[in-house]
């Protein structure tokens, strides 16, 4: 028994200590639209409602429901936290500012970058829709 | 009754958010805090509070604790209306629900928006968001500064301009509006109005990465009859009417200026804010700073702070010996000169549930009623040599 916790010790240091290879996330829209690709700052600007359009082109950012997602793309676009996500938005939303990205399951994120040509969200890079397009990969 | 009521959907109808159309945002924000506080012959209150922990409560869970609900319709893809309620104690020491925003936001073209209707007060750093406290840092704002300007909502439109500038953005924000509020008597019951007209503020806020920083210089009309000091206002007015007329709280122009600074990143947070008041009246001149620093570690952030608040003394005089002598007097019953050290710690339990404890040492310089927040003094508090104080406040923030 000792033996196996001591075991079990080493395995969870080594675990902690080896690389983690993140996932990459990709930015995507509508296969016709018109948007050309995005930097970082673009990208983080429209989730966070700093922006509404980029080059006179209107889009629609969509928000995941997906928690790990959601925190995976705002801390490799924002380098935020879920935590200082949501303080980010509560300050806009009750001081009547503004009020967040529509938050929805990513199946249905994805079928509605299919019929919205303005529409803008996230997955992860392994599941890129095949006829959508790209607008950004995040690390 | 029928806002009574609409109050109460707004506040019932967050538990329905699930089922909203993406048209219908429903949310809310709440805060259940309690607070002790060493002295035993004043209260640490607020400026709508009555009362607090020490003279009147052992341990007050009124002082911090509030819930409100919020519902943000969108009436067209440039127009926006937020209504939101909130319970919570009020000077009258009810609980009452009432109206904290019902405005509509127009934004035509992505750098501008015009606000029409009930909107809160933006000359601090988080004075718009004070409510729902969870965004901020503390178990409430510094009184030394936020104190310094009483009214939270405001009626009437504000413009906002957004230029970017380099990597940040600059939002220039011209506010019009008016407001009237009740403040509790001190140990008495019943409530003075104060009205305030033709506010005129200019807000200038630059963002950039972590850093942020804001300015703002306000005007607006106060008028005010304090019980406590009309009597001596009436007086001086009687031996010298051109001192008693400027004494008079009446339409008098109050100026503020506030000045913040803050750093927010992953790791640190930094923040610092200044403000001024200023009028040619009895309602004596004040100014208080503060300067705190926070460091997280994972979900738990420690911090500490420093704020300090002075009355800066007489805008009123009088050649009159006699009249001088009431004139000071009114000015002394206003003194408050405090320093306090706050140090607390934060820990969010989820990213929309933070656990809060904090720490207040008080010191009150000596022959003064304390503490801008001091309330409810009894016949034996040593104004002479107040005696330094401990604060300490428990609460959870949470909004949903």
């Amino acid at each position: 028994m000792k033996h196996l916790l001591s075991r079990l010790f080493v395995c969870t240091l080594l675990s902690l200590g080896a690389p983690v290879q993140a996932e990459q996330i990709a930015l995507i829209t509508h296969r016709d639209s018109p948007q050309r690709e995005l930097n970082r700052q673009e990208a983080a600007d429209l989730f966070l409602g700093k922006r509404q359009s980029l080059d006179g082109q209107s889009l629609n950012p969509i928000d995941i429901s997906d928690e790990q997602l959601q925190a995976h793309f705002y801390d490799a676009v924002a380098d935020m936290s879920l935590t200082r996500l949501k303080a980010y938005w509560a300050r806009l939303v009750f001081s009547g500012q503004g009020r967040p990205p529509p938050k929805i399951a990513l199946n249905i994120a994805v079928d509605r970058i299919h019929r919205d040509s303005a529409a803008v969200t996230y997955v992860y890079a392994s599941a890129i829709p095949r006829d959508a397009k790209v607008l950004l990969r995040l690390q | 009754m029928i806002r009574r009521y609409l109050l109460i959907l707004t506040l019932l109808v967050p538990a329905l958010a699930a089922k909203a159309d993406e048209r219908l945002m429903l949310s809310g924000f709440g805060t259940l805090g309690a607070a002790w506080f060493s002295n035993e012959t004043a209260d640490f209150s607020t400026n709508t509070q009555p009362i607090g922990p020490g003279r009147s409560k052992t341990i007050d869970f009124g002082l911090d604790s509030r819930l409100g609900g919020q519902a943000d319709i969108e009436l067209g893809k440039h127009l926006q209306f937020t209504l939101q309620g909130i319970i919570q104690r009020r000077p009258g020491r009810d609980f009452k629900p009432e109206v904290s925003l019902a405005h509509l936001r127009w934004h035509p073209v992505e750098n501008f928006s015009l606000r029409l209707g009930r909107t809160q007060d933006n000359s601090f750093l988080a004075s718009e968001y004070r409510l729902a406290n969870l965004p901020n840092p503390w178990v409430r704002p510094p009184p030394e500064v936020y104190g310094l300007i009483p009214l939270i909502y405001e009626d009437g439109l504000d413009a906002n301009w957004r230029q970017a500038i380099g990597n940040g953005h600059l939002d220039l924000s011209l506010s019009l509006g008016r407001g009237d509020f009740s403040v509790a008597r001190s140990n008495e019951a019943g409530l003075e109005a104060v009205d305030i007209r033709q506010t005129q503020r200019l807000v200038a806020r630059w963002q950039g990465g972590n850093w942020q920083a804001k300015a703002s210089y306000g005007t607006r009309q106060l008028s005010y009859a304090p019980a406590a000091l009309q009597p001596a206002i009436d007086m001086v007015t009687r031996i010298d009417p051109a001192s008693g007329a400027q004494l008079a709280i009446q339409d008098v122009a109050l100026q503020t200026w506030t000045l913040g600074l803050a750093y927010d990143s992953d790791d640190w947070l930094l923040m610092a804010e200044w403000a001024q008041r200023r009028s040619v009246s009895a309602f004596a001149d004040a100014s208080g700073a503060y300067v705190l620093a926070g460091y997280r570690f994972g979900q738990t952030m420690p911090y500490a702070g420093i704020a300090r608040r002075v009355t800066d003394g007489a805008s009123v005089s009088s050649r009159n010996p006699l009249a001088t002598a009431i004139i000071d007097e009114i000015y002394a019953s206003q003194e408050r000169k405090n320093i306090t050290l706050t140090l607390g710690l934060n820990v969010a339990l989820t990213p929309t549930v933070i656990l809060r404890s904090q720490i207040d040492f008080i010191r009150a310089a000596d022959n003064t009623w304390g503490a801008g927040p001091y309330n409810n003094h009894a016949p034996d508090y040593n104004d002479q040599h107040p005696p330094r104080e401990r604060l300490i406040s428990v609460g959870v923030d949470f909004i949903f």
